[in-house]
């Protein structure tokens, strides 16, 4: 990337193959549009040249450029309106303690499909915390720093999510 | 750990963000407190199942629409506008400040100095910079080759070779690549433009000596005699042998055979 910011702009075409499919992956899990997916991973090689003088090797380039994601994604996500079906999980009354067989209820296809249902009934922000912890590369103090807040909080945040996650998915199981 | 720590590593430890010691001593915690050991597998077995979330692969249009932004970025880059040049001259601070001639001459002066500029750096700098920009053209390009490929059409794969034609010099894993596809692919039109494309680098003995290796694996008469014609080109005759299995197999095709035949003649 400091060669990128230097002027060497041949240098983005190695950026580009080594982060594509992450980028892609994250809008991907985001939106669920492919389409519009692959413009913002465009997007966000247009923003790196554009801001590329602001780029500091102090910083990891992965949470630099996931940076740069996030905040593409939230005004796609800000432009689409998207229905959000948030949850008020105070009407949730299921106990998950109740589970007894927790780890064999995540077997089956049916239950990726189920999860994939409750991953978008979470908020736009709990599922981009969950998104960016799949980066294994990017400690919490970095996903802190993408998405505005502390190390603790982002800890927190994902936590929480991770939670609601879960409650959710067992209450679409029980339906 | 205490119990404040343990909450604030679960998620580190739950996404694999812990390092090897702290996810030792988590661990120890974790199964010395099974209430612990009971929230974490929950937590653990959501996560793992949130793997399945599979994204598809993206369209090749993306590596595209990539490669003609940074295509145009480039050519941008190597023909600023004189224009702009002339343009951020005249309006540099203190000019308005300058009166009649004397900011003329200044314009006159800042004009000259950027042609002059403009000239030396075209003349040399542009010859020692030109063998720098190649380098990484070939470097882009042979991302390009390999990231094509790998791509589900066969249209693209295509490209991929056309594109592998253009590099001047080839990287060993672009070669590796070609390989795989000459003795992969499904699709004869791709293998021999990939049978093509190697015959760029003959002048490799890797490239020679897959060649012949190949030789052998292939099953459509058109790649056979392609491949026949080349080592007869290149008057490889290590390749007699693989020739003379070929012809023992009962599902060769005829005309192919024929031509077999003929190479090995040429070659003996």
């Amino acid at each position: 990337m400091l060669k990128v910011k230097s002027g060497d702009i041949e240098k983005l075409g190695l950026l580009y193959e080594r982060y594509k499919k992450r980028l892609f992956s994250f809008f991907f899990q985001m939106n669920h549009n492919a389409a519009i997916s692959e413009d913002l991973v465009q997007n966000v090689f247009i923003k790196i040249l554009k801001y590329k003088d602001t780029y500091t090797d102090e910083r990891k380039f992965l949470a630099w450029i996931f940076q740069i994601a996030r905040n593409l994604s939230y005004d796609n996500f800000n432009k689409s309106k998207n229905k959000q079906n948030n949850i008020d999980l105070e009407k949730i009354t299921y106990k998950i303690d109740s589970i007894n067989n927790f780890e064999e209820k995540f077997a089956t296809k049916e239950d990726v499909t189920t999860l994939k249902i409750a991953m978008q009934k979470l908020t736009f922000e709990e599922r981009e915390i969950l998104t960016l912890s799949k980066l294994k590369e990017l400690k919490y103090s970095e996903i802190g720093e993408i998405i505005g807040c502390s190390e603790g909080s982002a800890r927190i945040r994902a936590h929480r999510a991770l939670n609601k996650l879960k409650i959710i998915f067992f209450k679409l199981e029980k339906r | 750990m205490d119990i404040k720590e343990y909450k604030e590593l679960m998620m580190d430890y739950v996404t694999g963000k812990l390092n090897e010691e702290k996810r030792v001593e988590f661990e120890h915690f974790i199964n010395t407190n099974p209430e612990s050991l009971k929230e974490i597998d929950h937590l653990r077995s959501i996560w793992k199942t949130t793997d399945e979330l599979d994204s598809p692969e993206p369209s090749i249009k993306m590596d595209e629409k990539f490669y003609s932004f940074l295509d145009s970025e480039r050519a941008t880059k190597r023909n600023p506008s004189i224009i702009k040049y002339v343009k951020s001259l005249l309006i540099f601070p203190d000019l308005n400040a300058i009166s009649g001639k004397l900011t003329y001459g200044v314009i006159v002066l800042f004009i000259g100095m950027f042609l002059g500029n403009k000239i030396d750096s075209n003349i040399f700098n542009g010859i020692q910079n030109s063998e720098n920009h190649n380098s990484e053209v070939e470097e882009v390009r042979s991302q390009l080759v390999l990231a094509l490929l790998e791509q589900p059409s066969a249209n693209k794969r295509l490209q991929a070779v056309d594109e592998a034609n253009k590099l001047v010099e080839v990287e060993e894993i672009v070669i590796n690549a070609l390989f795989k596809t000459l003795n992969n692919d499904p699709n004869t039109n791709v293998r021999l433009a990939t049978v093509e494309s190697l015959s760029n680098y003959v002048n490799l003995p890797t490239v020679r000596e897959g060649l012949v290796k190949s030789i052998i694996k292939q099953k459509s008469p058109l790649v056979q005699i392609a491949l026949a014609d080349l080592m007869v080109a290149i008057d490889e005759k290590k390749s007699i042998d693989s020739f003379k299995q070929l012809l023992n197999k009962k599902e060769v095709n005829e005309t192919a055979k024929q031509k077999i035949s003929q190479s090995i003649q040429y070659l003996l």
